[in-house]
């Protein structure tokens, strides 16, 4: 799945960085401060939902755009994480088309503001299959 | 009739239904006619006081609640029983209303009924409603109300017979909430299997749809396409074990699963399972078995999948390598199988739910290992189907882990039966078997030849033999002329889809094989005929 995501996004114009859990995603968010993260709900450790309540709880993050990946269709789950304040939200399987769409329209939104302080990082979906 | 009303039965039902009718009908009681028409002479009359006197007592001991009224309401008899459910006396309520006992909320339920029934002359049958006791509880009754006529026909009264219903009710209605809360369950059981199945067919499906699309849509390096599309393959493949799984603990735990039970030679399935996992110099497997073990009653064909599903998942959790060791041992007259390896072992908080559809323990250096969580799920369902139990076990993390499952032996060997059948094709079995045992012959089958060996080399002593020669393990050109002297003294006859040459026919025949059949339609019938043929002479001499 992470490779799916990579093969879709990665281009010149991205660093990307890539966890293999929820506990590595929330050290890797902390450290490298990305502007973008593909969140996957479903993933062992930390669940994407809890990391996206930690994101906005942090005011150094709350900044951060945050698309949801998720396998279930589930209503509560995709109203929990928008309710969170993810920008948006893709459901398995999705359109690797549409998911570069979405990551380009966020990250052209947080241009401005971010591109002095942090260099541009994105951690992609943190998914259980690589 | 009133001098049939003795002192003693006051307040006793007897004036209920019976009495009360006779009130009016002194002549002759209607609602008992066991006597002929005629005269009524001082005979006639003993006969119906007693005949008064019985029905008195049946009323009085009644379980139900029996009342007589007036229609204005006003109660002319009570039974023992009313005492009992209303806590009135009959002193206290003959003469009284019946409205003493209904309660506010219906005051008019009584004169409705009443009218109903002088209009329509119909009774009224278990009638829901409730009524007032003593003691002010509201129990709830079934109230059944017939007419009682005079002699002209005319109703003049009503008996109402009430049957407390207050603790079936509360019954009926616990039972309900119990029903509907294991409705509940399984319905949420049922949610929880459709979301895990989404999920995990999602994600298969995400890499191969998502991968498509990239293809088609973006041109990609030679490298970078070969990786996609192998990922894609893997994906794919993934995604069909998955639905093959799912499929398949749905007709087990639906029962639809047909496991067709036959003496087997474990050591045999063993060896079949170890050839099938393959060569893995990290990960050889060894087996060992303590004693000889008796013949085992499995599905080979289950157990196979038991034993595969076990060596597989050794393998895969031992991702540093390790020897697999398979033992058998005899516990309690079931044989239990043991899978020990080497790998990343299990934390004790797994153990407990290692079983469970979808289960998949969750840590960093199982991560990279694929799997569908549906194969042990799988295990457990055969080998509980076989009566046997499954078992993990674990020092920890990194130690290893142990599986172990049992299954039930052969209680009794098969030394009497008339053929022995060696097919592994269970449907084709079951139907020689059938039709030998048409004829009255007894069989018994195994699914390969060194189970019929073994059964062979433990006394039994069949009349005939039929063999098929395309067999799992030891092939049937082997078995037939490792049947010897034995091979020689009766009937054998091969059944083969195999297109054989001359030569080889003539080889079988010299090894001993009294005849050889193509396996095509209508080969069933022809071999059993063939070997009752075979057999007749000897039935005759025998």
């Amino acid at each position: 799945m992470r490779l799916l995501v990579r093969a879709t996004i990665e281009s010149d114009a991205y660093r990307i960085i890539e966890a293999g859990d929820g506990d590595e995603a929330w050290t890797l968010i902390e450290q490298y401060r990305p502007s973008l993260i593909l969140l996957d709900i479903q993933m062992p450790g930390r669940t994407g939902l809890e990391i996206l309540a930690s994101i906005k709880g942090d005011p150094n993050l709350r900044a951060t755009h945050v698309i949801l990946l998720t396998a279930r269709a589930l209503r509560a789950d995709v109203a929990a994480g928008m309710a969170a304040g993810a920008d948006c939200y893709l459901t398995k399987p999705f359109s690797p088309l549409e998911l570069l769409a979405r990551v380009e329209e966020a990250l052209r939104t947080v241009k401005a503001p971010t591109s002095n302080r942090t260099p541009r990082l994105d951690v992609p979906p943190i998914a259980q299959s690589a | 009739m009133r001098g049939v009303v003795r002192p003693g039965w006051r307040g006793s039902m007897s004036r209920a239904v019976v009495a009360d009718e006779m009130l009016k009908a002194p002549q002759r009681p209607r609602a008992i006619k066991p006597l002929a028409p005629g005269s009524w002479d001082f005979t006639e009359r003993r006969r119906t006081d007693s005949v008064i006197a019985e029905m008195a007592a049946i009323v009085d001991s009644s379980n139900d609640a029996i009342i007589g009224q007036t229609l204005e309401g006003v109660i002319t008899t009570w039974n023992r029983s009313a005492e009992f459910v209303y806590g009135y006396s009959a002193a206290e309520m003959i003469g009284k209303s019946i409205s003493t006992l209904v309660p506010e909320d219906r005051p008019d339920e009584v004169r409705e009924i009443i009218a109903a029934m002088v209009d329509h002359g119909a009774r009224t049958d278990h009638f829901e409603t409730r009524r007032i006791c003593k003691d002010g509880r509201v129990i709830d009754v079934s109230l059944t109300i017939s007419p009682i006529r005079n002699p002209e026909g005319t109703i003049v009264g009503a008996s109402s017979v009430a049957r407390d219903v207050t603790e079936y009710k509360a019954m009926t209605a616990a039972l309900k909430a119990s029903e509907l809360r294991s409705a509940l369950a399984v319905s949420r059981a049922k949610d929880e299997m459709v979301s895990l199945v989404s999920h995990e067919l999602r994600t298969p499906l995400a890499s191969l749809v998502g991968f498509t699309e990239l293809l088609y849509a973006r041109d990609f390096s030679d490298d970078q396409r070969k990786q996609y599309l192998g990922v894609m393959l893997r994906e794919g493949r993934r995604l069909t074990d998955l639905i093959n799984d799912v499929l398949h603990i749905q007709r087990l735990e639906a029962g639809h699963q047909d496991l067709h039970f036959a003496p087997a030679d474990l050591e045999a399935l063993i060896r079949r399972a170890v050839l099938a996992a393959g060569q893995d110099v990290q990960r050889p497997i060894e087996v060992r078995s303590s004693v000889v073990l008796p013949l085992v009653l499995v599905d080979t064909d289950a157990i196979l999948q038991v034993l595969g599903n076990f060596l597989t998942n050794a393998r895969k959790y031992s991702p540093d390598g390790g020897a697999i060791l398979v033992s058998t041992r005899m516990v309690d007259g079931m044989v239990e199988v043991d899978i020990q390896d080497h790998g990343l072992g299990l934390p004790a908080e797994a153990l407990p739910k290692l079983f469970a559809t979808f289960y998949r323990v969750d840590s960093g250096d199982r991560r990279m290992i694929k799997g569908t969580g549906l194969g042990l799920a799988i295990n457990r369902r055969i080998v509980e189907a076989h009566g046997g139990t499954v078992e993990a076990h674990s020092e920890g993390s990194g130690l290893g882990s142990r599986f172990v499952f049992t299954v039930p032996v052969v209680q009794k060997a098969p030394e009497e039966a008339d053929v022995l059948i060696v097919e592994d094709d269970a449907g084709f079995a079951r139907l020689l078997q059938e039709q030998f045992i048409a004829r009255g012959m007894t069989t018994v089958r195994t699914a390969d030849a060194e189970t019929a060996e073994r059964l062979l080399k433990d006394g039994m002593k069949p009349r005939a033999v039929v063999a098929d020669l395309v067999l799992p393990g030891v092939q049937g050109e082997q078995f037939v002329a490792g049947l010897g002297d034995a091979g020689k003294s009766v009937p054998v006859l091969v059944l083969t889809v195999k297109n054989l040459a001359p030569a080889e026919i003539s080889a079988l025949q010299l090894a001993g094989a009294t005849a050889v059949m193509p396996k095509e339609a209508g080969a069933s019938h022809a071999a059993v005929s063939l070997i009752t043929e075979a057999l007749a002479p000897k039935a005759k001499s025998a």
